[in-house]
């Protein structure tokens, strides 16, 4: 005998955003718990690197008898982990496997029925060990004992899975070591591997939360070498459904962040306008209705979004918008905490949005939200056509695209030996570049704010990690 | 043995309020319907058929008993407040001094939950909670004076009749202002809620309380944000006084009401942080509450002319 599940702990191996965005929604009162001792359950979604392994296994032992854990497997291509990424089973055995997309109902039913106890945790590696180095009691003027704090690897302020170390002085943070690569894939060696048709899915989960983003940088440096040229109106559906997903991304960011400044109202608003667009289904990002904008055909099963469904949910983010403005606490919270300026944005090679402080870059994403929802809602289908690039011969050559992704510029460099698979290819990935700001962010910011100045670079440590 | 009756009468209302509390955040912050009604009751049975672990090496005696010690300080606390004429417990002519002096531990009670887990999270808690005790208390404490004031007593059931012609809160409004907020921090409610900040800290001082100890901690605090609604009930907006309705109904009506107003209120506030918390406390309530004592004692001395 369970019982209704009230909270739950994640440990989410880079692929379930989505899931969790769904989950938020699938019941009212349903809610992350802030420490595993007060789970109901442990989710888990896989497939886990052999770096996270040992931190799931350590969540799982600290949760209170009757443990419960559930495995989400997410549908990634199985050529993405090349031994590295584990099942729950090889940590965690006994524990109950969901494989797919499923709903979040789905999930919440089958976390009732677990049959508690059956599931132990094995040992595992330990996790490796990470040198923080501490400023000597010397070099600083009071010689107070410092702390350091271990926020994560399984956290929520991004997501996915990242250890921030912090060295503290009572809540000030003195300095800041990130630790990544839990998420870590080799997207790019995986593509190298894999057919160029076989390469289009692998570019759709360098960020999961944005599947659309990765395909199209990879298709239109496919078609530019291949010297096709897409119609105004296949331009246009594209531009309409990157817009789309950067705007679901933005919307489930901002539900993100004010559930990190507990602001109960705001989170809401923010994630009824995210659920709008999504569905109450795990997908993501719904297709917009006007066909398709990838080889492959139109996306499935998710509701698409008409345009004057988009438009209603348009004025909605603008009346939340104008909302952040004039909110006055919020301001207070948030003005002037981790600031980034223009030199150190173009020295780590991160967009331009990113520069300001957290209140900035909130705003900032709430009036982009708006317009790429307006942009979208503009779209109509007359005259798309399924692309005509072809996955199967590309000739020789070296391209480099960029994609207005949802968390900054994403660019891919591609090169082409004639071959049946691709030669070479690097990522840009905005979120690489963004996390290597963080130390510097954090360094005598107040551990309060660090959480959120972290959260305010809207980290996807899948893209992060490759 | 007289006490013991109305003691356990007391303590019967003081867990309903706590339960009440707890339907109110359902329905207010979490958007839970009907079934915020239910929920406490399905959280508390699944609370109690979980483990309640003690992490090894914590301080097992101060973990143990800071849970109880919490519960027992709040319902001593409560003995004091009047729900109607001669419905209250316990009525010393210093009511109001006895009710801030024996809530007095539960900060410490919840110091020593954070520091006796022997974790990270739980001591950075505790830091907080210190933080909370120099925040909330001289200005909860004067924001009373005007009501005591007003009443010339420290009796809760004197301040209550001092109310028979207007409220208190007619003409301290800066008063009940500041107790509002003071009570908001000494609670722990949104967005003072740092010391168990569940999205910053993994939970705080809460962070290794698992089971019935995670039950009763979490009872108490509801209890506690109660007993300071109930208590601003009866400083500011007349107590049980009113008009047809039995007193008991008018008590329970504006204590709901009070605490719907903050639930309300937390909700739609971001968790500040407490340097944030510290300088609103220093910098504005104290202040502003001894303006506001020395506003109440003008008002007094016209009112003797």
């Amino acid at each position: 005998m369970t019982g209704k599940i009230e909270t739950y702990v994640v440990a989410d191996g880079g692929h379930g955003a989505a899931v969790l965005a769904s989950l938020r929604h699938a019941r009212p009162g349903l809610t992350p718990a802030a420490s595993p001792r007060h789970a109901d359950v442990l989710i888990v979604v896989e497939p886990v690197t052999t770096k996270f392994a040992p931190a799931v296994a350590e969540v799982y032992r600290s949760l209170p008898a009757p443990r419960r854990v559930l495995a989400i497997a997410a549908a990634v291509p199985a050529a993405l982990y090349r031994g590295d990424g584990v099942g729950i089973g090889e940590v965690i055995s006994g524990a109950p496997r969901i494989v797919g997309t499923p709903s979040a109902e789905t999930v919440l039913a089958t976390a009732v029925d677990l049959d508690s106890g059956a599931a132990a945790a094995s040992p595992g590696t330990p996790p490796e060990a990470v040198t923080v180095p501490l400023p000597s009691k010397s070099e600083r003027e009071i010689a107070t004992e410092l702390a350091v704090l271990t926020l994560g690897p399984a956290q929520h302020v991004t997501a996915g899975p990242l250890r921030v170390l912090l060295v503290c002085d009572g809540e000030q943070v003195v300095s800041a070591t990130t630790d990544r690569g839990y998420a870590a894939r080799n997207v790019a060696g995986a593509m190298t591997r894999a057919t160029w048709a076989e390469a289009l899915d692998l570019a759709g989960v360098l960020d999961p939360l944005a599947p659309l983003a990765g395909r199209l940088a990879y298709l239109t440096a496919v078609e530019r070498l291949q010297g096709i040229e897409p119609s105004a109106a296949t331009r246009e559906a594209r531009d309409a459904a990157l817009a789309l997903e950067r705007a679901v991304n933005a919307l489930q960011w901002l539900e993100r962040f004010f559930l990190l400044l507990d602001h109960a109202e705001l989170a809401r608003r923010a994630g009824h306008l995210a659920l709008e667009l999504a569905g109450p289904t795990t997908r993501g990002t719904p297709p917009l209705a006007a066909g398709s904008v990838l080889p492959d055909g139109p996306s499935p099963a998710a509701p698409a979004a008409t345009p004057v469904r988009l438009a209603e949910v348009a004025d909605g983010a603008e009346q939340l918008a104008r909302r952040l403005r004039r909110d006055p606490f919020l301001a207070w919270r948030t003005r002037g905490v981790g600031t980034i300026d223009a030199n150190q944005a173009r020295a780590a090679g991160v967009d331009a949005t990113l520069v300001g402080d957290v209140r900035s870059r909130m705003l900032s994403r709430a009036d982009r939200a708006a317009g790429d929802l307006r942009l979208a809602s503009r779209h109509r289908p007359a005259g798309a056509e399924s692309p005509a690039s072809s996955l199967s011969a590309v000739p020789r050559g070296e391209i480099r695209t960029v994609i207005a992704g949802p968390r900054g510029s994403l660019g891919l460099r591609l090169a082409s030996d004639g071959a049946e698979r691709p030669a070479r290819i690097e990522w840009e990935r905005p979120s690489a570049a963004a996390l290597t700001l963080v130390p510097a962010l954090l360094a005598g910011q107040k551990l309060a704010d660090a959480e959120v100045i972290v959260a305010s670079l809207d980290l996807a440590m899948a893209e992060a990690d490759g | 043995m007289t006490l013991l009756g109305p003691a356990a009468f007391s303590l019967l209302v003081l867990l309903a309020a706590a339960y009440g509390v707890s339907v109110l955040a359902g329905w207010l912050v979490d958007a839970r319907g009907p079934a915020a009604l239910t929920a406490p009751a399905h959280r508390a049975i699944a609370l109690l058929r979980r483990e309640s672990l003690v992490p090894a090496g914590s301080d097992p005696w101060l973990f143990k008993s800071a849970p109880v010690i919490a519960f027992v300080v709040v319902a001593l606390a409560a003995l004091v407040i009047p729900v109607g004429p001669r419905a209250v417990a316990f009525d010393p002519s210093i009511g109001l001094f006895y009710f801030i002096v024996v809530l007095g531990p539960f900060v410490i009670a919840m110091m020593n939950a954070g520091w006796s887990a022997n974790g990270k999270p739980g001591l950075f808690g505790a830091f907080r909670t210190a933080a909370h005790l120099l925040s909330y208390e001289v200005p909860l404490g004067f924001a009373a004076i005007g009501p005591a004031m007003a009443a010339e007593s420290l009796s809760t059931t004197r301040i209550v009749d001092g109310q028979a012609g207007v409220w208190y809160a007619v003409w301290q409004p800066l008063g009940l202002a500041i107790y509002v907020v003071s009570a908001l921090m000494m609670t722990f409610r949104r967005p003072f809620d740092l010391p168990q900040a569940g999205s910053e800290l993994a939970g705080g001082v809460l962070a290794e309380y698992s089971g019935a100890r995670l039950l009763l901690f979490r009872v108490a605090l509801d209890a506690l944000f109660a007993l300071l609604v109930a208590l601003g009930t009866v400083l500011f907006l007349g107590g049980w006084r009113g008009p047809l309705l039995p007193p008991a109904v008018w008590f329970a009506l504006k204590t709901t009401a009070l605490a719907a107003a903050l639930l309300w209120l937390g909700a739609r506030v971001p968790r500040l942080h407490q340097d944030q918390m510290l300088a609103l406390a220093w910098k504005v309530l104290l202040p502003a509450s001894l303006v506001n004592i020395g506003l109440v004692g003008i008002v007094l001395l016209w009112l003797e002319q």
